[in-house]
């Protein structure tokens, strides 16, 4: 484990972004590194899909800085900040409904060859997307269902896809947005497990509602409410500060 | 860089009644797009026949006129013969079409065009015609010794007017406006308010047809009454909402003004670069450009939602 | 072999001996419909493959129709290769330039901006006298095919138009098979399932969009440069929303996102017209009915409908 600064891969700094007038985010810092799973949690309405899309470009903050390592993304379009690493699986799953899980997922691998490719060359003589999409549907446990059509799937194994389909595309921040949302209780522990593993080649953002599912495996968390970081620290930290308990885990907690 | 020059013979009363033309322009075409505006932002409906429904009211306006012999009586009757084919057309056809895709809807309206234009070959030929201003504004207004302006193109532009007004209380200010605009924003949530979706929708439409049909019948004593008429507004209203963007009578209302002035004024005044003449030969054109530079600006047109 | 490739060798063969039996006025219909399948075809890399609905597709067929017409009678340039070449370069810079204006909208506003561009080109065209104005221009002067010094096809005989229009046809379905089936036709279909999921995936769709729209713009000018020679005639109709709306009924009609699909629509649509126009004055009447039955009741065309191999 090194110490060094090369392993942030996502630094945010006082980040504010207003809609109509209304403060969603106010002056936020968060920073994720590599091979770590940072938790971000909060009541409903807190900001934090708010974060995640302004981190993909989505929507433009108002002031503050967002940097990928080091690069200031700031105003890049959505496709940009995504080459540049960032994988995004949303909060109502997206993917691509009429396509298998082979399909969905050697769609995104293919991100990774240039734009500018031959436009008479048959997509299936390249041999990269195809290998890429294997693994990444064997790391989500689908391979039985890979070539079965997207919107056939159960709501699990269709969030499954879409992390299959985000993994393809090789990012290095991956940023979950409630995973573990409407899994059965089995379903939700092989995400868990994923998620897990996915951190040793990965920095991981992760919001979810199961705070204490994802406490049992987050390095870091942040708090949030009312559009700020209220506390930030290790689970056992956030777990046992009474200001944190007493907005937020005495409510939802379970 | 050549020379550009920019010239007319036109006084202060002529820039006037050039005016006048520019806002009765206007305002037609108002009453046009703001059906198909309606429709696309409530209904969510691209309806390439709409201007069909123009030509419709300017042959029923001029036919029935020759039957009855008075142009009110007979704009009456058409006004009623299109809600009444508003509303039928909106139960066997376009009601389908809120369920379906836009290439859909556009195939479907596209077969429709074709279908009411050779219907109305069938029953009312091929001919142009005119019909005649109606007696009560049948004269001018003296300007100046040698300019006039028609009284009856005064008295189309107040009725355009009205309507206009009409609409904007109709839909910003009562009741069911809100309920037109809460059915655009949240189908469901209207229905479990217990308003009857299907019944606002059909009388919407036919209102929206009529509209259209009523411009037609009103503008046919000022322009002849055609085959091409229908073609000809439809796209130019597809400008209008384009530009105003879609669904904002607001929107419509300053980009029909907008056209109005362009095409008016880039058919008398003069623009030249070196010896190359560009208007009044390009004034056709000079609407298009009006929509490319507004889309450059804002693609989603002046007053439409993201 | 497979049944899908014998029975395309077939309709192959059937083309290419086809001439030798036929009148010389279903050679020249059969022109015809090639010539209107290339046009449905490239309008459905843009409606069938990406999901951009263009109403203004006939802007390129016109104008590379006009191109050829003005080049030839204003600028007295004969040969069949540099007009092809001046016609096809005008044709697609401009597909360029209006592409990358219209693929900032979505939705109806695409549907109506392409329409409004068509629109504009067929104002330049109808109501200025670069080209003859509403009656349009006659092109006395058909080029003739040249090969090397030799003279390969005489264009002003119908047969050897008719295999003209067949070599462009094959090479253009070649071709749009290969695009559809490259990476970047993964693309395109993948913007037409989920225009967001590719962005977020690190696609850079306009960039896409604005591609295919030039390509087919250039296949496009390919139909009206063929269409040009074959009458001998440019008209602003060429370039009018009807010549549009006709196309995108024959892309639906025989099944958008198929390869052979905007063919048979062609072909389908274009024999009812000429049944039709023998037996009634008023046979749009029925056109229009059936437009509207295929958008009610075959909204995947003919293609699908009938499970054709022809995918």
């Amino acid at each position: 484990m090194t110490s060094s600064t090369n392993n942030i891969v996502l630094d945010i700094k006082n980040l504010s972004f207003s809609f109509d007038g209304l403060k969603a985010l106010d002056n936020v810092n968060i920073t994720c590194k590599s091979n770590e799973i940072h938790a971000l949690i909060g009541p409903n309405g807190a900001g934090k899909s708010t974060l995640i899309n302004t981190i993909t470009g989505e929507l433009i903050p108002t002031t503050g800085s967002t940097k990928i390592y080091g690069r200031d993304v700031q105003g890049l379009s959505k496709d940009k900040i995504a080459r540049l690493g960032i994988g995004h699986v949303y909060q109502t799953t997206n993917i691509f409904p009429s396509l298998t899980v082979f399909e969905n997922c050697v769609l995104a691998a293919q991100s990774l060859l240039s734009n500018r490719v031959n436009i008479f060359r048959g997509a299936e003589t390249y041999a990269l997307p195809g290998q890429i999409a294997r693994e990444s549907i064997k790391k989500v446990q689908l391979v039985d269902k890979m070539f079965t059509r997207a919107d056939l799937l159960s709501h699990g194994d269709q969030k499954k896809t879409e992390i299959a389909m985000v993994l393809s595309s090789k990012p290095k921040l991956l940023l979950l947005d409630e995973p573990l949302a409407g899994m059965s209780g089995a379903e939700s522990n092989t995400i868990l497990d994923l998620i897990n593993q996915l951190k040793e080649s990965n920095s991981i953002l992760v919001v979810e509602h199961d705070v204490n599912a994802i406490l049992s495996i987050a390095q870091k968390v942040s708090v949030m409410a009312s559009g700020r970081i209220i506390k930030f620290g290790n689970p056992n930290d956030v777990r046992s500060d009474p200001y944190v308990q007493r907005v937020y885990l005495g409510n939802h907690g379970k | 860089m050549p020379m550009m020059t920019v010239s007319h013979d036109m006084d202060f009363v002529t820039f006037a009644i050039q005016l006048l033309n520019a806002v009765q322009y206007g305002f037609l075409l108002f009453l046009v797009a703001s059906g198909l505006t309606l429709i696309f932002g409530i209904m969510g409906v691209i309806n390439l026949s709409h201007g069909s429904f123009y030509m419709i009211g300017a042959y029923l306006a001029w036919s029935l006129t020759d039957l009855s012999g008075n142009f009110w009586i007979a704009v009456i009757c058409a006004f009623a013969i299109s809600v009444i084919l508003g509303l039928f057309l909106e139960k066997y056809l376009f009601s389908y079409l809120y369920r379906v895709d836009h290439l859909r809807q556009v195939l479907m309206t596209y077969g429709l065009i074709l279908v009411i234009d050779s219907l109305r070959s069938l029953i009312w030929g091929d001919d142009v015609h005119g019909v005649e201003i109606p007696s009560i504004f049948n004269g001018t207004i003296q300007i100046t010794e040698t300019l006039s302006y028609p009284i009856y193109r005064i008295a189309l532009s107040a009725i355009c007017l009205l309507i206009a007004l009409g609409l904007y209380i109709l839909i910003g200010k009562t009741k069911l406006g809100m309920t037109i605009r809460a059915g655009s924003f949240d189908r469901e949530m209207t229905q479990a308010l217990g308003i009857n979706i299907t019944i606002l929708y059909r009388l919407v439409f036919s209102f929206g047809i009529a509209l259209a049909a009523f411009a037609g019948m009103i503008a046919a004593p000022v322009s002849s009454v055609f085959p091409g008429m229908g073609d000809q507004i439809l796209i130019v209203s597809f400008i209008v909402v384009v530009i105003g963007g879609i669904g904002s009578l607001k929107g419509a209302m300053l980009a029909a003004m907008l056209i109005g002035l362009v095409d008016t004024f880039g058919k008398v005044v003069e623009v030249r670069v070196g010896t190359l003449s560009l208007l009044p030969e390009l004034s056709g054109v000079s609407l298009y450009l009006l929509m490319a530079i507004v889309l450059i600006w804002r693609p989603q047109g002046i007053f439409g939602g993201k | 072999m497979s049944p899908i490739f014998l029975s395309r060798v077939g309709c192959l063969l059937g083309l290419i001996i086809f001439p030798f039996f036929a009148d010389q006025f279903y050679i020249q219909f059969v022109s015809k419909v090639l010539i209107m399948a290339i046009l449905a075809s490239s309008l459905n890399l843009l409606v069938g493959y990406t999901g951009l609905v263009s109403l203004g597709h006939a802007a390129f067929y016109g104008l590379a129709g006009y191109a050829l017409a003005i080049a030839t009678t204003q600028y007295a340039i004969t040969g069949f290769w540099i007009n092809l070449f001046v016609s096809l370069t005008v044709t697609s810079i401009l597909g360029f330039f209006i592409g990358a204006l219209v693929v900032r909208t979505r939705g109806i506003y695409f549907i109506m901006v392409t329409l409004a561009f068509a629109q504009l080109l067929f104002f330049i065209f109808h109501d200025t006298d670069i080209a003859g104005g509403s009656d349009g221009v006659y092109i006395y002067n058909i080029p003739q095919v040249t090969f090397f010094g030799y003279n390969a096809l005489n264009l002003s005989n119908p047969t050897e138009f008719y295999f003209l229009s067949l070599i462009t046809f094959i090479l253009v379905i070649f071709s749009i098979d290969r695009i559809t089936k490259s990476l970047f036709g993964q693309v395109i279909s993948g913007i037409k399932i989920n225009e967001s999921r590719v962005e977020s995936l690190g696609f850079q769709a306009k960039y896409y969009k604005l591609t295919c729209f030039v390509i087919s713009s250039f296949i496009a000018a390919l139909a009206g440069f063929l269409a040009a020679l074959q009458f001998g005639l440019v008209n602003p109709d060429m370039l009018g929303w009807h010549m549009s709306g006709g196309a995108l009924v024959m892309v639906l009609l025989g099944g958008m996102g198929t390869l052979f699909g905007p063919t048979v629509g062609a072909l389908v649509m274009l024999t009812l017209e000429l049944i039709l126009q023998s037996l009634t004055n008023h046979w749009q009447i029925f056109v229009g009915s059936i437009v509207i039955l295929v958008a009610i009741f075959l909204p995947n065309g003919i293609v699908s409908a009938l499970r054709l191999p022809y995918k």
